[in-house]
């Protein structure tokens, strides 16, 4: 391609950090600046607030991160009290590339224990921030969590305890690593798809009715990076890419642009090796996914980024889209020219694998109360699956209850062998940690267990994980 | 935009069960659901407003909430979903009482209270809902002691 992102290039710490700031890459295929001074650039409405690196290495990313009560206003609403990492909803943006060392000293200053879990990352499983390993941080204490990013991609952090009040409440942040082959575009964003169920009084609504038990919370106002009726900003003709992840407890975001097609070129482990094509992106909690487009809109016209209904069970497929967020082309003089790419370097494959672990997700009642199973039994009374350290095992995922779950584990990626007994091909699947089981579905699953420990996996729907829908690895 | 009223967001699931409809319109304590079309009972239904008696002498007392409406009585896990709108979200809580019928007619369970939560929901899962009979629900809201007449009559069967 001919031309490049600073944020692409800027390895440097220094300017990795301004250009989150700002919220987005930038073009350096832009006009020359003007010799006349210019207006400063309108802020970015959805920009995401960085972390304070404290170290001067630019191979380490030493935050202090505090979790705190704080308020915010969403929208027009009164202002919702919530909880934050360092005051803010999302949590502060930890950009780094592969093979640097994070520091995080985190201190608790919320009335409740809590961990933080870093959703997606190779790591100790001591760093994992799941009850598997880790004592609860109680109120007032510090945890110092401390690993180093071996993959690229896009992760989010958050706690892992009483996880369905304390994500819901605002404790949530979005990690990006970079690799070595990073497509070269106009505009990067990251974008954190969320959320929230606001009373009249502006606060979260706190009681869980059945529904809401039994499809996981959503709420009544969507957010995007946490501020609803969101803004994006994008110049005709230029590559976009769009990093998202999802962080509601239970929504699935169906996403439609008019006018565009995504391409998909990465998922939650990297880039795939061969990218696709799909006018619906379809997002389950706690996945992510990287797409690209060419802005194909008029300079100074606009459209909305649509939520599209989706049938995850329980008649849940006949709502009304939603306007997730409205896209504004700016009034730039177009670009022209953009490609998007067709190939990556792809991921291993892993090898064959003989033995299987039979897994069954499903719901039921226990004592007059819902309940979501592994084969089942509820967490904690779900026997752990072993596997020697290094073994390779097959995650024979069956889905039987009347919805889906997104199944999710910690520390290791999957790849995904069969969906309902057919192959299912690596160079457009990639690496993953979550994926969506529809209602009455199988998978197997491939993974590698190479690191010692306890290590959870669990529905993501943050309602089911905590209803009982968890289970252990234990690596030794 | 982007705010959303909850009951819209559940019109759909709404709609699509098969063992239950709503009523085309809330007509308070006579509505019916369509699986046996039970109807409330005269004899046993509490009256349609509560408002305690005391006439001109009383100290004033709160406006009565409006009343629910069922959207739908759904299967669902091998019980029934009752989902509804609720005009008067702030009201202290919402009661349901349930009738259950017999294939032939014969009324099993008079109504009564089968569930009480707080005035934001807007659904509950009746868990003891599992027979091969007909279930019909009305809901009232509630604030301090002053209730809501009650809202449209919706049934459902958990095994059809």
């Amino acid at each position: 391609m001919q031309h490049s992102s600073a944020l692409v290039s800027a390895f440097t710490k220094g300017i990795v950090v301004l250009s989150v700031a700002a919220g987005c890459g930038t073009s350096s295929s832009a006009p020359a600046p003007a010799p006349a001074p210019q207006p400063a650039p309108a802020p970015d409405p959805i920009a995401l607030v960085p972390v304070t690196d404290e170290n001067p290495d630019p191979n380490v990313v030493e935050v202090s991160l505090e979790a705190r009560k704080a308020t915010k206003v969403y929208g027009t609403s009164a202002p919702t009290p919530v909880w934050t990492y360092e005051g803010s909803v999302p949590g502060p943006f930890i950009d780094a590339k592969v093979g640097d060392r994070v520091i995080i000293k985190f201190k608790n200053s919320l009335p409740e224990p809590t961990t933080i879990h870093w959703h997606g990352i190779r790591l100790p499983a001591t760093m994992d921030g799941t009850m598997a390993m880790q004592n609860p941080i109680p109120p007032g204490g510090t945890f110092r969590y401390e690993y180093v990013f071996k993959d690229a991609g896009l992760y989010w952090y958050h706690p892992h305890m009483r996880s369905d009040i304390q994500v819901q409440k605002g404790l949530h942040g979005a990690i990006r690593v970079r690799g070595a082959n990073e497509p070269v575009v106009d505009q990067e964003r990251v974008i954190m798809l969320d959320d929230v169920r606001l009373k009249a009084d502006g606060t979260l609504a706190e009681y869980l009715d059945d529904t809401a038990k039994m499809m996981g919370r959503e709420g009544n106002t969507l957010l995007v990076n946490g501020v609803t009726d969101a803004t994006i900003p994008m110049r005709s003709g230029a590559s976009i890419r769009l990093r998202l992840v999802n962080v509601a407890n239970g929504r699935f975001f169906n996403l439609r642009l008019p006018g565009h097609t995504w391409r998909v070129i990465g998922t939650d482990g990297g880039l795939l090796a061969r990218p696709y094509d799909t006018e619906k992106l379809l997002i389950a909690p706690g996945e992510r996914y990287d797409v690209m487009l060419i802005a194909n809109g008029a300079p100074s016209s606009a459209v909305d980024l649509m939520n599209d209904a989706y049938d995850r069970g329980h008649d849940s497929g006949n709502r009304p889209s939603m306007s997730v967020a409205h896209i504004r082309f700016t009034d730039e003089a177009p670009l022209s020219d953009r490609k998007l790419p067709d190939a990556f370097p792809g991921v291993q494959a892993l090898p064959a694998a003989s033995r299987s672990v039979p897994i069954v997700l499903n719901e039921g009642q226990r004592n007059n109360e819902l309940v979501f199973t592994i084969n089942d039994a509820v967490y904690p009374d779900v026997p752990p699956v072993m596997v020697e350290n290094g073994g390779l095992r097959i995650l024979d995922v069956k889905n039987d209850s009347e919805m889906d779950h997104p199944f999710h584990l910690h520390g290791f990626f999957f790849q995904i062998l069969e969906k309902n007994g057919v192959a299912q091909p690596l160079e457009s699947s990639g690496n993953k940690d979550t994926v969506i089981l529809p209602a009455k579905t199988s998978m197997k699953l491939v993974s590698r267990f190479d690191e010692p420990g306890h290590w959870m996996y669990h529905c993501h729907i943050l309602e089911h994980a905590e209803g009982g829908m968890m289970g252990e690895v234990h690596v030794e | 935009m982007k705010t959303l009223i909850i009951a819209a967001m559940l019109v759909s699931a709404a709609l699509a069960s098969a063992c239950s409809s709503t009523t085309p319109d809330p007509v308070p304590t006579t509505g019916s659901g369509t699986t046996g079309a039970p109807t409330t009972d005269p004899t046993t239904a509490p009256p349609a407003d509560t408002t305690p008696a005391g006439g001109t002498t009383t100290p004033p007392v709160a406006a009565a909430p409006k009343a629910p409406k069922i959207q739908t009585v759904a299967k669902m896990q091998g019980a029934l979903h009752v989902m509804w709108t609720n005009p008067t979200p702030a009201c202290d809580s919402v009661e349901g009482e349930r009738q259950a019928t017999m294939p032939d007619g014969t009324i099993m369970e008079k109504y009564k209270v089968v569930f009480t939560v707080p005035g934001e929901a807007d659904n509950k899962h009746d868990i003891s809902a599992t027979d091969a009979m007909t279930y019909s629900y009305r809901l009232r809201c509630k604030t301090g002691t002053v209730y809501s007449s009650y809202s449209n009559v919706v049934a459902g069967n958990p095994t059809k």
